[in-house]
């Protein structure tokens, strides 16, 4: 059975950064995985084109079919999320195993 | 590609008559700020948090309109407040719209005429010389507010400005929006720079509400 992709983000989330980690969530959903976690635990800020970037990847996971979430996210970013409404695109939870208890609950 | 800044002009235009019609009144300005700020957030120059406004890039884009704006940005160290420079370009009368119907002169989708009302009043109209630009803006926001999908950033942008400035009834009608309000207010709400938009035309139209606002 088909393992999630676990992808870890390390640092700010920003536009000089944003193409990097387009990259890698694209490379990750070209692999067909059955979900992908996003790691913010060593994230330390997401700015506007970080929320770009984050909303486009579940536009692609959406188009692909392929189940998304984010955890471990720290009070000040989890505040960006709620205010721009990016948690209604993206379920977020406080742990990778809760995560990851909801992408893919038979692991 | 048009500019954002462009495309929300082209939604300003009335395909019939060549008119410009406002939307929300004294929106379109506001919304006209908040294009070129996107525009530059899309060249890759600016960046925003939850409120302010940081360039990230001095580097010029090469659009006239996107680098006087960038020059401004640029003159004050650290970061800015995205809602008090939108209030500012409103303030200051920047003649974005003008500057954004010369370039689509330019580009030859509009035309620019000028007669006389009562051989004394100038009146200016900007019929469309091409109507293929200007449809497939109409066509992208309808489907990005009837679509289920997620829209692209640069659509979803669009449709926040749009919203912000009482432009979307030009696309839709009154029940379609209606049907999708809580879609388009999640759309609206993803981007700092549509949020400081949307405030700073609630609070201005409060304010000529209560005949508060001095004279600009």
């Amino acid at each position: 059975m088909a393992q999630p992709t676990i992808l870890e983000l390390v640092g700010q989330i920003d536009n000089t950064t944003a193409e990097g980690i387009e990259s890698r969530v694209g490379a990750a959903l070209d692999g067909k995985p059955p979900a992908l976690v996003l790691d913010f635990t060593k994230v330390t800020f997401v700015s506007s084109a970080g929320l770009r970037v984050l909303l486009m990847a579940a536009k692609r996971c959406r188009k692909d079919n392929v189940a998304i979430a984010l955890h471990s996210i720290a009070p000040p970013i989890a505040e960006v999320f709620a205010q721009s409404g990016l948690d209604a695109f993206l379920p977020t939870y406080e742990s990778r195993a809760a995560a990851l208890g909801a992408v893919a609950p038979g692991l | 590609v048009l500019t954002l800044l462009e495309e929300v002009v082209l939604l300003t235009i009335d395909p019939r008559s060549g008119r410009l019609r406002g939307g929300t009144d004294h929106g379109v300005p506001y919304a006209l700020a908040g294009a070129v700020l996107f525009d530059l957030a899309i060249a890759g120059r600016i960046d925003t948090d939850a409120t302010s406004i940081r360039v990230t890039s001095h580097a010029p884009t090469g659009n006239a309109i996107q680098d006087r704006v960038l020059a401004e940005l640029s003159k004050q160290p650290g970061p800015r407040s995205v809602r008090d420079f939108v209030e500012e370009v409103f303030r200051q009368r920047t003649d974005l719209e003008g500057e954004a119907l010369r370039q689509l002169t330019e580009r030859g989708i509009i035309r620019h005429e000028k007669t006389k009302l009562l051989w004394v009043i100038d009146r200016e109209r900007f019929p469309l010389v091409e109507g293929k630009p200007q449809q497939l803006v109409t066509a992208r926001l309808a489907q990005a507010i009837l679509g289920d999908e997620i829209p692209d950033m640069r659509d979803i942008m669009l449709v926040s400005l749009a919203h912000a400035c009482g432009l979307l009834g030009v696309v839709l009608a009154p029940a379609q929006l209606e049907a999708r309000a809580d879609w388009i207010e999640k759309l609206s709400r993803i981007e700092t720079i549509s949020r400081s938009v949307g405030e700073a035309i609630t609070t201005l139209m409060r304010d000529l509400a209560r005949g508060t606002m001095g004279p600009f």
